[in-house]
Formats: structure tokens, C-alpha cells, sequence
């Protein structure tokens, strides 16, 4: 069971990262962005890395995300035109010699599975990690009014 | 598995960042790189000894510089895209 979840997690990311490189939407294209952030952050969180995967879903996918939603909203922006074939090839090429030269590259990763149950992970955030992800959401919060204040500058 | 999955995240971010026209669109390029390279980090400090408090630090400035960045670049491409100057 542990590694089909597993396994529709690592499925669900590559998926979601396709529907970014070919949307022509920006709107779908942060949508997809954001799922992307929060499955990773659902993968960080079963393997017990609670702290960053819970920081990436609340900071990364609820604050920043949600920024780009935001202004992709605001500025309206319409689908990009259809790209001529020759282009798509260069994109193609692109992706297949970056893909194959990080492959090559990375050294071997994989978790050290220590596996987490749901209720280790509301002992551990409301004992442990509580004041570190208020002193983030804090932090971010300084972040957001000083972007609304700029916008609201740039208005006037 | 994690290997394929961080190098097929910096892959196509990279493609994104070359074939789309518009700012905005790059930028969600980017941060499929940077979804690439969390998973990484995040792979290899699960295989370290790492202090937990040293972690949890690092975690937070690392959090905290994301914010600052993204929201830097979000305001000068709202504010250029707004006056047509891109």
C-alpha cells in the first residue's frame, strides 16, 4: 500500500510537470505548478522529512503559488500562439539532452524510508515544529504586506 | 526513482524556460528547477546526520529567501508588465 502511494506521488509530479512544458494557458500552468509543489510536499511529509515538506505545501504552495495565480489573474494574460514545428523540435532537444546530462550527473538519491503515521505528524507539528512554521507564516506575512503596499504605490 | 523524477522536474522546467515567450511563464519554469532541486536536498539530508535544529534553520532562511526572490521578481514583472515595457 505504502509504495503504490508512493508510486501515485512520483506519478502524479512528472504528470503535472508535462502539463506545465505543454499548456499553452498560464492559469492551467500555475495550477499544475501548484499540485506539482503540494505532491512533493505530500512526498517530503511520508518520508518523515516533516518540517521542509510541511514548509513547502503552507509557505511554497499556499504563499507563492498563489502569488503567481494572482498576478497571472490580474494581468489577464490570453494563450500563447501556436508554435511553428521547429521550435517545438529545438524545445524537444532541450529537454532530452538536459534530461540526459542531469541523469547522468546526479549521484544517487533515494530516501532513508522511516515511515510516519498521521498521528506522529500532528504530535510532532503541534509539540515540535509549531513555532517554527508560525515564525515562517510571520515572516511571510511581512512579505505579502510589503508586496501589497507596493502595488498599491505603483497605483497611485 | 527520486533521480529520474528530480532530473525529469529540472528538464522540463529548463524546456519551459526556453520555449515560452511570456516572463511569467519562465518563471513557473524556474520554479519547476527549484521543485527539482528541493527534492534533491531533501533526498540527501534524509541520508545525513544532520543536527533536527540545524535542519529546521536552514529550512526557515531557505523558505524565507524563496519568499523575498519570488516576490521581488513577481512586483518588477507586474509593474513592467502593467506599463508594456516587456
Amino acid at each position: 500500500m505504502a509504495q503504490l502511494i508512493e508510486a501515485v506521488l512520483y506519478f502524479g509530479i512528472i504528470v503535472s510537470s508535462s502539463v506545465v512544458l505543454f499548456t499553452r494557458y498560464a492559469l492551467v500552468g500555475a495550477l499544475a505548478l501548484a499540485v506539482n509543489t503540494s505532491l512533493i510536499g505530500f512526498l517530503l511529509i511520508k518520508k518523515d522529512l516533516l518540517f521542509i515538506g510541511l514548509g513547502q505545501i503552507a509557505v511554497y504552495a499556499g504563499g507563492i503559488i498563489v502569488f503567481i495565480l494572482f498576478t497571472i489573474t490580474m494581468l489577464g494574460l490570453k494563450a500563447e500562439i501556436k508554435k511553428p514545428i521547429t521550435e517545438i523540435f529545438v524545445g524537444f532537444l532541450i529537454f532530452g539532452t538536459t534530461f540526459l546530462f542531469s541523469y547522468l550527473a546526479l549521484p544517487d538519491l533515494d530516501f532513508v524510508d522511516r515511515g510516519v503515521s498521521v498521528v506522529e505528524i500532528g504530535k510532532k507539528f503541534l509539540n515540535d515544529l509549531f513555532i517554527h512554521v508560525i515564525t515562517v507564516a510571520i515572516l511571510l506575512n511581512s512579505v505579502l504586506v510589503s508586496y501589497i503596499l507596493l502595488i498599491s504605490d505603483s497605483r497611485e | 526513482m527520486v533521480k529520474f523524477v528530480v532530473a525529469f522536474l529540472i528538464s522540463s522546467g529548463l524546456g519551459v524556460v526556453f520555449l515560452k515567450k511570456n516572463p511569467l511563464l519562465m518563471l513557473l519554469g524556474l520554479e519547476l528547477c527549484l521543485n527539482g532541486v528541493i527534492l534533491a536536498i531533501a533526498a540527501r539530508y534524509s541520508q545525513s546526520n544532520f543536527e533536527d535544529d540545524a535542519l529546521i534553520i536552514a529550512g526557515i532562511l531557505f523558505l524565507f529567501c524563496i519568499a523575498v526572490i519570488e516576490t521581488v521578481i513577481l512586483a518588477t514583472l507586474q509593474l513592467k508588465l502593467k506599463h508594456n515595457s516587456l
